[in-house]
């Protein structure tokens, strides 16, 4: 079968694009040995049944974290048959950066230029025909959000198979080049799934795999490593930095060259940031907008929660006139009607509200302002701003917190959000604490107990801070 | 200077970092390249993140990155 694979960096819109052709039928993979896992679906491209590869969202290819090194080992054995690569428009030279790298793996590839919307309201124009000349690959413009543009682009990818075109990879500066060409001399091709030139690329730039292969092998090793030598004498860096140098600088040049900065629309977003961020009305701005949600949704349910109660009371009398005082029966069928009383009188009135505005708050953009003025005081407990979204989401249910720890880059940060965020009372807790607390003994002592329970988290992160110390930067 | 230090509103030109190899692997990930322009759009208070603008893209540097980026104003 014939077999596709999406590669981007991360929230170029990949996994958008994916969902709306695999939609949620789509069953997760893991690459053995590895907690690295990748999602694959069966889609239907014209008449053919293919099967697609969402991998891990990766700013390069030569990277050393686990996510990188299993995308590149997928990619470099020829486990698909094309690859897709998706770029956001609106930061067209950072995507172009993996692009290049892909390029040199000399298979079939086929660009995904996405978020064309946004490039549009930055006022960006991009000469489509321009940038498939430089990159020698079909580039399809695409909103993946709105579906727009996804059709063809599949459709294009299987003419791409048909032709058995393969991507040529770009030509770096003279002396790079003179080192490529004489470490891939010395490579025996056939031994490994790359081609030579690619392989020597790897080798320059300190490629685990590679470099471990070669050092089997100490008069080839030696040669390479006086390469690298001279490479780091003539350039004053490492040389793989100077090929990481060679792509940003190549990026950048493409992208200005077929890239027109127009007018910048600037919309009332912008204008809005300027209050949302500042430095004093922000933080007044956003505890107006939790307390609102709060008290939002305490007044919608308890408008609820009497006359809904009062309903299932009525229902309750009904079903002891009619089964009788006392018996057997009676008596389930009333804890029948008390359970569905408790969901729905007394679960349903508050959660609908708050997962609503959840929901609008997540939609409309604003948890990254949140974690932007958080982030010094997350710092105190020993995490970044962004960790502060999975705490937000646990307030509606811990189990989609604790997925969206992902957003966290290491795994410490990982752990300790996810610990913490069970700690956050979800909706059912929230159940007990509007519908009991508040109902009974006032709003005031349940916005209480959510203060305490912050307190308590804020501590509780303090202590195992102290206790899984950082080793990454900043 | 480090970039912690720049004022909002100034372009910088990145100069080098001071940190490990993962840090020098991490930012040039990012797409912070020494010899990059980067202007600065604002700052959280309270030793808070910065917004930057860097080619054509915004991102929000803590500041612990932002004291081990060298820079100097253009």
């Amino acid at each position: 079968m014939i077999s596709f694979a999406l590669i981007g960096q991360p929230n170029c819109g990949k996994s958008t694009l994916f969902n709306q052709v695999a939609g949620y039928k789509a069953d997760t993979g893991n690459f053995s040995g590895t907690t690295v896992t990748y999602t694959e679906s069966k889609v239907k491209i014209s008449g053919k049944v293919i099967s697609l590869v969402d991998l891990p969202g990766t700013y390069t290819l030569a990277g050393t974290n686990p996510a990188e090194r299993e995308v590149f080992n997928y990619l470099s054995t020829h486990s698909v048959d094309l690859i897709i690569t998706v770029i956001d428009a609106s930061r067209l030279s950072h995507g172009l950066e993996l692009v290049i790298e892909v390029l040199e793996l000399e298979q079939p590839v086929v660009i995904a230029l996405n978020m064309m919307d946004e490039a549009r309201r930055l006022g960006i124009e991009v000469n489509i025909p321009e940038l498939e000349k430089q990159l020698g690959v079909p580039v399809m413009p695409m909103i993946a959000s709105k579906g727009q543009g996804v059709k063809q682009l599949f459709t294009k990818a299987m003419l791409q198979i048909e032709t058995g075109l393969q991507a040529s990879r770009l030509v770096y500066s003279k002396d790079l080049e003179i080192y490529i060409s004489e470490i891939s001399k010395i490579i025996h091709e056939a031994d490994h799934s790359l081609k030579a030139e690619a392989i020597a690329i790897k080798l320059l730039e300190n490629d685990p795999f590679y470099t471990e292969e070669y050092e089997n092998k100490p008069d080839l090793s030696q040669t390479i490593n006086n390469y690298l030598e001279t490479i780091e004498k003539n350039r004053g860096q490492k040389a793989r930095w100077a090929i990481s140098g060679e792509r940003h600088a190549i990026s950048s040049q493409i992208a200005q060259a077929v890239s027109i900065q127009g007018k910048i629309n600037v919309s009332w977003r912008d204008k809005l940031d300027d209050v949302l961020l500042d430095p004093v009305w922000g933080y007044f701005f956003l505890i107006l907008v939790l307390y609102l949600f709060f008290q939002s949704v305490y007044h919608f349910g308890s408008f609820l929660e009497g006359p809904l109660l009062s309903v299932f009371e009525i229902l309750e009398n009904q079903v002891t006139i009619l089964l009788g005082q006392g018996t057997l029966i009676s008596e389930l069928a009333k804890g029948l009607v008390q359970g569905i009383a408790g969901g729905a009188a007394i679960v349903l009135p508050y959660l609908l509200p708050f997962l609503l505005g959840l929901g609008l708050l997540e939609d409309i953009g604003y948890l990254p302002r949140v974690a932007f003025l958080m982030d010094s005081l997350m710092h105190q407990i020993g995490l970044h701003g962004k960790a502060i979204v999975p705490f937000i989401l646990g307030y509606g249910c811990n189990v989609p917190a604790i997925m969206s720890t992902r957003i966290l880059e290491e795994p410490r940060d990982r752990f300790l959000s996810a610990a913490l965020s069970t700690m956050i009372p979800c909706a059912a807790r929230l159940s007990v604490v509007f519908g009991m607390v508040a109902f009974y003994l006032g709003p005031n002592l349940a916005l209480a107990i959510y203060l305490f329970n912050i307190l308590v988290i804020a501590i509780t992160a303090k202590i195992l801070t102290k206790m899984t110390p950082k080793d990454s930067p900043g | 200077m480090v970039l912690k230090e720049a004022n909002v509103g100034k372009e910088v030109k990145i100069i080098g970092y001071s940190g490990g190899q993962h840090l020098d692997e991490k930012l040039r990930q990012l797409g912070l390249v020494p010899g990059d322009n980067i202007r600065i759009i604002r700052k959280a208070p309270f030793h808070g993140p910065l917004l930057i603008e860097i080619r054509d893209r915004e991102i929000a540097l803590g500041c612990g990155i932002a004291s081990k980026i060298e820079v100097e104003e253009i």
